[in-house]
């Protein structure tokens, strides 16, 4: 049990699902701690072959019935590109009664939520209209894509309108629509900023008269009328 | 003037009578309930009565709520008249006091206090209940004039005292001291032999601590000593083995004996022998499954802590803020907020500091703001101290959301240790204020606090994003030279990234080249954009050529060196490259930005096509 545990700790799944197999047939199945570690391993492979094997295991397993062990399962397959294995092992997910929700607390109530993806939303085609009527604005003022930003060997035209649907200024323009004017808007984005969206955004400051903060994973920045607060230097 | 009234209605009316309204005094619970009563003992005058005054201050004290300990506190010193010395020197209640006092350096004031009324006579309790507070606060030198005070009082030899020196001296490190007071003991108990054997334990001494087991018959040692003995062995270095077999001779095994043996097969990692025990367990605690839960998440295995979590009854707190902290230690904010929002609303247990510190994290990471000023809302209607943890969090959070006017505001009114500077710091740092934050680093030092390594990382990132490259490079020499603290790769990294983004690129070079520790592949990532961002393709092929060594190349890297190729047109380099990543799997993470509108959060993600008619709006 330790080796294969050791074995999937160091990710060689090959071996691991070798010895498990093994262990099988001499009559020690895989224990149900063990299996989500074998599991991890296999995915970690990006092999669906692998992943397959895994699953057998865990068929064969006290996991077979646990929702969410096979939950994960499918979404490994999706990822992986397998949607046939997904939708078979969805098929054939036990299904549960819903909880009753019926008591609330008093003392603090749940006020937030993510918009659900696909969950219909007009404002967001809106935004999309809206991203193209800044960029016609803030040309207007004065300003230039600056397409070395896009950093693939396509025309001038197309690299422009790849700078126009960047993630923040999508988010921008979703903000825009969606608040009172003066409100200041905080966008969010998982990477840093382009120097062609800075730059856009400042204008975009400028041309809606808001302040718009935008947090990249590196820093804040501050934009208003305009200027950025990190002086251009980020 | 309350007091005043209190008085003279206490005059006017002896002696008092009894008020039924002091029946009521066992029943209050909070200080919400005790609020009406402690209103009519005012207008009646009955809270000038000694003896009633002190019935109230003893139910006080054994209060849960701090609000009632105070309150009792301020009803001993301020009601009782200094002529009546019935009350003030029975030591009853001074002990009461001393026990419920919230620290110990409050404690032993009191005791302090208590010794300095002739007509006061501390017994035995006061005694320990002092040497505890020493304990606590590793307070040894107070502790030996305690010490001395119970050898030349009555109350020498006592045994109670005796294991509370012996408690003492571990605390503090003296394993021989404690030796000394538990060999002089004529007649030990079991406290004195688990006493000493703990000592030994957390003072790193298992020989010693072996020994006096061994030197304890089977039928003398109870389940505080086979206990005390696995868990030594269970949080050894390669103890774990001895831990499992002592556990298996334990002749009666109780709970926390498979606890502590689930914990340590956790804590070294073996979570399919933990996994075995709980199974086997024939009675689980909260602590049981907290345990199994935590292994699970530290080891990354988020489904498994999650069922096992969802097949628990009656969580307690303590198992939701391993749920929790386990969700954000993994990265997984916004599970985290989902499961802290059906705590709220699902069940009776409250968040604590914990639960309400783990949940700004992961709103720091999220930037919901809405979820932010939520729980800031409900710190504040439940009065809880801002001292420590929970207003750190608020000032990351706050400056994380891009509300650095909140962070101010909080720190202004939360303490001052070097955590909260610290958060201030950074939140400046990523805000561009460089010259606030070196500021506010003078401020700390005037404080005569002293900084560590988180301070040095904020205060070389607020120079970095603000172009203060001289100020940076002053700053790391004081690191170094003024505090004598050890630069780690992250203060690397920050220094190379000072020096890269200001186009010093050959100097940065230098200093990663003069690293005492090894560069990982962050520090030639960061020197490699800036020379992406600088156009330097010299210096970055010799930084391609040391990642390329690296095991794990990731996306990262692989996208620096597609964008520096393409920065200076190299084309064919630039389709090799993304070659590489589509043969080997690598996949660049895709950009995704978020802004939250009425407390939804509406994401966004570069070519999103969420509906359906984007494609239509693209070609447009």
């Amino acid at each position: 049990m330790h080796e294969l545990e050791r074995l999937c700790n160091e990710g060689n799944a090959k071996e691991a699902l070798r010895l498990a197999e093994q262990m099988e047939k001499e009559g020690s199945p895989t224990h149900v701690a063990i299996l989500p570690l074998l599991l991890q391993a296999c995915v970690e492979t990006h092999s669906l072959a692998f992943v397959r094997e895994a699953h057998k295991l865990v068929s064969r397993s006290q996991l077979t019935n646990s929702k969410l062990v096979l939950s994960s399962l499918a979404s490994v397959y999706c990822k992986l590109g397998s949607i046939e294995d997904a939708r078979l092992l969805f098929d054939e997910m036990p299904q549960q009664p819903q909880p009753n929700r019926t008591k609330v607390s008093s003392k603090l109530k749940p006020t937030q939520r993510t918009a659900a993806k696909g969950e219909v939303d007009p404002k967001r085609r809106e935004a999309y209209e809206k991203v193209r009527e800044l960029h016609r604005e803030i040309r207007a003022i004065g300003y230039v894509p600056d397409t070395k930003y896009v950093l693939h060997d396509i025309d001038e035209e197309a690299k422009e309108k790849a700078l126009m649907y960047h993630s923040e200024r999508l988010a921008i323009a979703y903000g825009l629509i969606s608040t009172p004017p003066g409100t200041t808007l905080r966008i969010m984005k998982n990477l840093r900023i382009c120097g062609d969206c800075h730059n856009a955004v400042k204008f975009i400051s400028k041309a809606v008269e808001r302040e718009i903060i935008v947090r990249d994973n590196k820093r804040f920045h501050h934009f208003r009328d305009g200027v950025c607060s990190c002086g251009d230097y980020w | 003037m309350v007091l005043l009234l209190a008085r003279a209605n206490y005059n006017s009316h002896s002696p008092p009578a009894a008020d039924p309204a002091l029946g009521l005094l066992p029943r209050c619970k909070n200080p919400r309930d005790f609020r009406p009563l402690h209103a009519r003992l005012i207008t009646t005058g009955l809270l000038c009565d000694p003896s009633v005054a002190a019935r109230v201050v003893l139910r006080l004290c054994s209060s849960p709520h701090p609000p009632l300990r105070r309150l009792a506190r301020r009803l001993f010193f301020s009601l009782l008249d200094p002529s009546d010395s019935s009350e003030r020197s029975d030591p009853f209640l001074w002990n009461a006091l001393i026990n419920s006092s919230s620290s110990p350096v409050r404690a032993l004031l009191t005791f302090s206090l208590m010794l300095s009324r002739a007509t006061v006579a501390a017994d035995a309790f006061s005694f320990s209940l002092a040497l505890r507070a020493c304990s606590r606060a590793s307070s040894l030198a107070v502790g030996l004039q305690i010490h001395s005070l119970i050898l030349k009082s009555v109350h020498s030899p006592n045994l109670y005292l005796q294991n509370a020196l012996i408690a003492l001296y571990s605390k503090c490190r003296l394993c021989g001291a404690a030796r000394q007071v538990f060999d002089r003991i004529p007649v030990r108990d079991s406290v004195s032999w688990n006493s000493m054997i703990d000592g030994y334990i957390k003072n790193g001494d298992m020989d010693a601590a072996e020994n006096l087991f061994d030197r304890l018959g089977d039928a003398d040692r109870n389940s505080v000593t086979w206990n005390t003995m696995i868990g030594g062995y269970a949080s050894s270095v390669d103890g774990i083995d001895a831990a499992r077999a002592l556990f298996d001779r334990t002749p009666v095994r109780d709970l926390v004996s498979w606890n502590l043996m689930i914990d340590g097969f956790v804590k070294c990692g073996r979570l399919a022998d933990a996994e075995c025990l709980f199974q086997q367990m024939p009675k689980r605690d909260v602590i049981s499954w907290a345990n199994m839960i935590n292994g699970y998440m530290d080891a990354g295995i988020i489904g498994m802590a999650r069922m096992l979590f969802d097949e628990m009854t009656g969580r307690d707190v303590i198992v939701w803020n391993v749920m929790i902290c386990g969700y954000v230690n993994n990265g997984k904010f916004v599970e985290a907020l989902h499961l802290f929002n059906e705590m709220r609303a699902e069940c009776d247990v409250s968040p604590d500091n914990v639960t309400l510190a783990a949940a700004l994290s992961a709103v720091s990471e999220l930037g919901r703001l809405c979820d932010g000023i939520a729980i800031h809302d409900y710190i504040k209607r439940n009065h809880l101290s801002l001292e420590r943890k929970l207003g750190v969090a608020l000032i990351d959070m706050y400056s994380k959301c891009g509300r650095l006017d909140d962070a101010l505001e909080v720190f202004e009114v939360a303490g001052r240790s070097i955590d909260h500077y610290n958060a201030l710091i950074g939140g400046l740092a990523i805000h561009g204020y460089g010259e606030i934050a070196l500021k506010l680093f003078s401020e700390l030092r005037r404080c005569l606090l002293k900084p560590d390594d988180i301070t040095f990382v904020g205060l070389l990132s607020a120079c970095n994003h603000a172009g203060l490259v001289k100020e940076g490079l002053i700053c790391f020499e004081i690191m170094r030279r003024g505090y004598g603290l050890e630069p780690k790769l992250q203060h690397y990294a920050c220094v190379v990234d000072i020096l890269g983004r200001a186009g010093h690129l050959e100097e940065a070079w230098r200093l990663i080249e003069s690293m005492p520790i090894e560069p990982n592949d962050v520090v030639w990532r960061s020197l490699l954009s800036s020379c992406r961002t600088h156009g330097n393709f010299q210096i970055g092929q010799r930084i391609m050529e040391k990642l390329l060594g690296w095991s794990g190349f990731n996306s990262s890297s692989y996208v620096l060196l597609s964008n520096l190729y393409a920065s200076v047109g190299m084309w064919r380099d630039v389709s090799e490259i993304r070659m590489a990543m589509k043969e080997k799997d690598v996949r660049k993470v895709p950009g995704c930005s978020w802004v939250e509108v009425d407390g939804i959060i509406h994401e966004f993600v570069v070519g999103d096509s969420s509906y359906s008619q984007a494609q239509q709006v693209y070609s447009v």
